[in-house]
């Protein structure tokens, strides 16, 4: 079902207009609109489509910068997304936790998207002088909780990792059966490396419609953006072991770079909240 | 000339007779002009605020919200005059080909 004209208005004019500018703009359009307000049918006759009615007034430089900031948020989150994924680019892969470093030496390439993607995501929603205060949206809070649960979930398993490093974990590792190392993959830990490669899906739909919701909404949902991007990382951290040629130089990575991406992460996620 | 100056002009005369509530001024020139969208009006009428030819302040309504109104700058005063010579001479040009 179609949302009501004003509600599609608003959110075209939030997202093409600077916020102080969008306000002014649905002030008049609520009085053109009138109260009660003409029908849908009428309003689209009169006024046009709202996308349409919205364009003209935005100004080609600020909506292209916009844009701009836009895909390099979304860039960060989407080209380490797709990079273990059939078909994805495979030197990024590479490169991701690589300690040799892609442009500094030691630098792996997480921490390049992490940096940018959450600096341009604080920078860029940082909060205005003339913004009244408002209680945190209930469904950044919620997917937040889920995601630290995941987080945690995604820790322990770097965490039994670093504590039993040896090739063969099936002696030790009773607490955590899927992670028997066997030479070729078990079956069970096959799943578990497709679960976490996979796993950037969800997180990267998630972390688009945050910066969506972050723009026309409450800015405080870039703290759903930074969170995705961290727990992202931090399943592909895991998952770098488990697709490693070179089992005993991939067990030392995990403990290490999550503890980077995690502090990098939660930093990041309460500073988005302020 | 093109029809988006002329409805510019009008808006421009219209303000130059004294401050309008911008709803009103929608209204009256989508009268004028009833194939022209309210939106299409509107956003000549934003233009000529982010070009300084016109100013918006708030002002009270009796018994009723706050309405918007429109003002003209001498910037404004300017551009008006500089299309009313426009429209003018258009004016003379059509005239001058016996189209009345």
């Amino acid at each position: 079902m179609k949302k009501p004209y004003l509600t599609r208005l608003e959110r075209w004019a939030k997202w093409m207009l600077p916020r102080q500018e969008a306000d002014d703009v649905l002030g008049d359009y609520r009085d053109i609109v009138g109260d009660p307000p003409r029908p849908d049918e009428e309003l689209l006759r009169d006024l046009g489509k709202p996308r349409q009615v919205i364009r003209p007034l935005a100004q080609k430089k600020q909506y292209r910068v916009w844009l701009a900031v836009f895909v390099v948020m979304a860039g960060c989150l989407l080209i380490p997304g797709v990079s273990p994924l059939p078909g994805g680019p495979y030197p990024v892969w590479f490169s991701l936790f690589n300690s040799d470093g892609f442009l500094i030496p030691g630098v792996p390439m997480y921490l390049y998207f992490m940096a940018v993607g959450i600096a341009t995501a604080l920078i860029w929603f940082r909060p205005r002088e003339e913004e009244p205060k408002t209680s945190l949206p209930r469904a950044v809070s919620v997917i937040l909780a889920a995601e630290l649960v995941l987080l945690a979930a995604v820790w322990w398993i770097s965490w039994q990792i670093t504590l039993y490093p040896d090739g063969v974990f099936a002696d030790q590792a009773f607490w955590l059966p899927v992670l028997v190392y066997v030479g070729p993959f078990t079956y069970a830990s096959h799943i578990l490396a497709i679960l976490l490669e996979w796993s950037s899906i969800p997180l990267m739909v998630l972390g688009i419609a945050a910066l969506i919701k972050a723009r026309t909404r409450d800015r405080r949902w870039r703290a759903v953006y930074v969170m995705s991007l961290t727990l992202m990382m931090m399943a592909f951290c895991v998952l770098s072991v488990f697709t490693s040629m070179d089992w005993t130089a991939a067990w030392v990575l995990p403990l290490p770079s999550s503890v980077e991406i995690t502090v990098i992460g939660l930093i990041g996620t309460g500073a988005s909240l302020c | 000339m093109l029809k988006k100056d002329l409805i510019e002009l009008c808006l421009l005369h219209l303000l130059s007779q004294g401050d309008q509530y911008g709803y009103e001024l929608l209204r009256r020139l989508h009268d004028t002009f009833p194939d022209t969208q309210e939106s299409a009006v509107y956003a000549l009428l934003r233009g000529l605020c982010r070009d300084g030819c016109s100013e918006q302040y708030t002002g009270g309504a009796s018994g009723g919200p706050a309405r918007k109104y429109y003002h003209l700058t001498d910037k404004g005063l300017a551009q008006y005059a500089a299309l009313l010579k426009q429209w003018q001479a258009l004016c003379s040009a059509l005239a001058a080909l016996g189209l009345q």
